[in-house]
């Protein structure tokens, strides 16, 4: 167990820097920069622009650029925003928080797909389960975004008000903020729990052991809660790894529409803007906290399931 | 060769073996043709996705000669009768209106369709290609090589997709050709992973080692013996790929990343609608009903493709 987890540390680190070198290959290489902007204006001298650049580093030839930069991520250190005179952390700082916020909330609706999910298979075939497979089939087909300007302009035109950014005005206030965009924002992964929940749910359904309870005498109620969800909600940990990313990262639709200041608002920025040293920084986050879903998901797997047994 | 293989041992993409009996036994592909055949919802979304290709597809020739309009024309003549762009449907000779332009709306619709689907298509080819040989390299050959795929893919899957698209897309304005490859390279990983995990419980099969034993190459191997057996899969992966890149082309649109204009896509004519949700209601409707439903179609006949191929689900 112990070489497992170090060996899938190790690989983890391997991956994000991975991640690291390629986004900013892919950045270093894209056009644009501090002073690409400046350059269009005649009366910016050549030589202002040149200082500009050589202060950012970007006078050097690209593997030099590509060690220093690799050296100061080691200190945590990112350089400055392109857009703000900011250390690019600091910009990122003060975006986590609302992210989170988001984040978490619509994990924590999108939970809902399990008990959906177990419905759905118990009954299935029945009314309850197409019921779930139109709402399944809607959400995995519908563009969020899309339903989500919509959502907007029908609560502009009953309600004369839509989410826009955090609420300030106390608690009342914020939840209100907060649940519509998450609401919306769950949607993936409310859809992609109960179809896992289902498919899971109706394995297990067919195990022997489902079928010996069953023979035995036990009460329906006592089988499903004793030997079919037990089983069935295992899995469901892996997919906690794959969903952290998607969340965090599907976020920036959400939260542009909106106008929410987090994260996911803020790499779309970046982007416009060409803030290479924010955009990096976001990018070394987002691939963290993947490779820890993912190794959270793995260790976790192997707690809940004493079957699985490491190498 | 009278191999008895019962329908339920059967793993997921294995060749039934034919039973011998008078009647002509139909081959594994004609038999889930004929299963998703059965649902009356398959049949149904099949023929609308042909007929959407098809109009989508004849865009130049409907838009000449049906609907007698060009995609990018402005109509001023619609001044000189007094209607001001956004014309609503009916008006002035435009079948469903125009755009805040003035541009008919029918033919950047279908033209629209013919961009959007050619994104899903596209894509959906690149990344079945390298996802399938990578998973059939990976799954066959096991060891560093599939250490090394392995690496490739978890770093492809570290990285948000939609951040990575639009750094891309500040590299070279985004066409039909440049969105699909981007998109294509990076969303092979998880077609890659579901044919390699197929090839895993296909190499060791006695058939596989029949075949080496007579002299067979890994090519030949791979290609004649495995590849075959795994290409239902890659059917189903290509549906929910051209599901992928619809949406996410959708998705850049909105953002601003997206194809440039003029050229119509429903991604960004539906983006570009946002604001004419209470003032021009059909530059709305048209768009979001066309992708929508084609979306909806594409995703349902892959569901149904998955259902007819799952040896599981056989009577």
């Amino acid at each position: 167990m112990r070489r497992f987890i170090i060996r899938r540390v190790l690989q983890s680190l391997l991956i994000v820097w991975a991640v690291m070198s390629l986004s900013w290959l892919l950045i270093a290489i894209s056009p644009g920069g501090p002073a690409a902007a400046l350059a269009e204006n005649r009366r910016v001298s050549p030589e202002t622009i040149a200082a500009i650049r050589a202060s950012y580093g970007l006078d050097q030839p690209l593997f030099v650029q590509y060690f220093t930069w690799m050296f100061r991520v080691f200190t945590l250190d990112f350089g400055r925003s392109y857009s703000q005179t900011l250390p690019a952390l600091q910009v990122i700082g003060g975006r986590v928080w609302p992210t989170l916020q988001l984040g978490f909330v619509s994990y924590v609706i999108s939970l809902l797909g399990i008990p959906l999910g177990v419905y759905a298979a118990r009954h299935r075939g029945k009314l309850a389960d197409k019921m779930v497979r139109v709402l399944t089939v809607l959400g995995s087909t519908m563009p969020v975004w899309w339903f989500s300007l919509v959502v907007i302009i029908i609560l502009a035109n009953t309600v004369k008000w839509f989410p826009q950014g955090q609420g300030t005005e106390g608690v009342g206030d914020w939840f209100l903020h907060l649940i519509i965009p998450a609401a919306l924002l769950s949607i993936g992964g409310l859809v992609a729990f109960s179809r896992f929940v289902r498919a899971e749910t109706l394995e297990v359904l067919n195990q022997d052991y489902v079928r010996t309870a069953n023979a035995k005498g036990l009460s329906a109620k006592q089988v499903n809660r004793w030997h079919v969800f037990r089983n069935s909600l295992l899995p469901v940990v892996t997919i906690f790894g794959y969903l952290l990313p998607t969340v965090l990262g599907g976020a920036a639709l959400t939260e542009t529409i909106f106008n929410w200041p987090g994260m996911g608002r803020l790499s779309v920025e970046s982007v416009s803007q060409r803030d290479m040293p924010v955009l990096l920084a976001l990018f070394l986050i987002f691939s963290v906290l993947t490779v820890l879903g993912n190794l959270i998901a793995d260790i976790g797997y192997g707690v809940v399931d004493p079957r699985v047994r490491y190498e | 060769m009278s191999q008895t293989t019962s329908p339920i041992s059967a793993m997921p993409g294995a060749v039934i073996a034919p039973v011998r009996s008078k009647k002509v036994s139909k081959s594994f592909f004609a038999s889930s043709f004929a299963r998703f055949m059965h649902s009356r919802l398959n049949v149904v979304t099949l023929v609308i996705l042909v007929i959407i290709t098809v109009i989508s597809y004849a865009a130049p020739w409907i838009a000449a000669n049906i609907l007698h309009q060009d995609r990018d024309t402005i109509d001023f003549n619609l001044l000189t009768q007094g209607l001001q762009p956004p014309v609503s449907p009916g008006q002035g000779g435009h079948l469903l209106g125009t755009d805040e332009l003035g541009r008919d709306l029918a033919v950047r619709l279908i033209y629209g369709g013919q961009v959007s689907l050619s994104v899903g298509f596209l894509t959906a080819a690149i990344s079945v290609v390298i996802g399938t040989t990578l998973g059939l390299v990976s799954g066959f050959f096991g060891g560093w090589v599939d250490d090394l795929i392995n690496f490739v893919v978890q770093v492809l899957q570290n990285i948000p997709t939609l951040f990575l698209l639009l750094v891309v897309s500040t590299l070279f304005a985004p066409n039909v050709l440049s969105l699909s490859l981007t998109i294509g390279l990076i969303s092979w990983t998880g077609g890659a992973r579901f044919i390699r995990g197929a090839v895993l419980s296909l190499r060791n099969r006695d058939y596989i080692d029949a075949a080496r034993v007579t002299g067979a190459s890994n090519t030949r191997l791979m290609g004649v013996h495995i590849l075959p057996n795994v290409i239902s899969l890659m059917l189903v992966q290509v549906g929910f790929d051209v599901v992928g890149a619809m949406l996410l082309e959708s998705g850049l649109s909105f953002l601003g990343f997206g194809l440039s204009i003029p050229i119509p896509s429903w991604g960004n004519m539906l983006s570009n609608s946002k604001d004419y949700f209470t003032s021009a209601v059909w530059l709305v409707y048209a768009p979001a009903l066309a992708f929508f439903v084609t979306v909806l179609c594409v995703y349902l006949v892959a569901d149904g493709l998955r259902d007819a191929f799952d040896p599981r689900l056989r009577e």
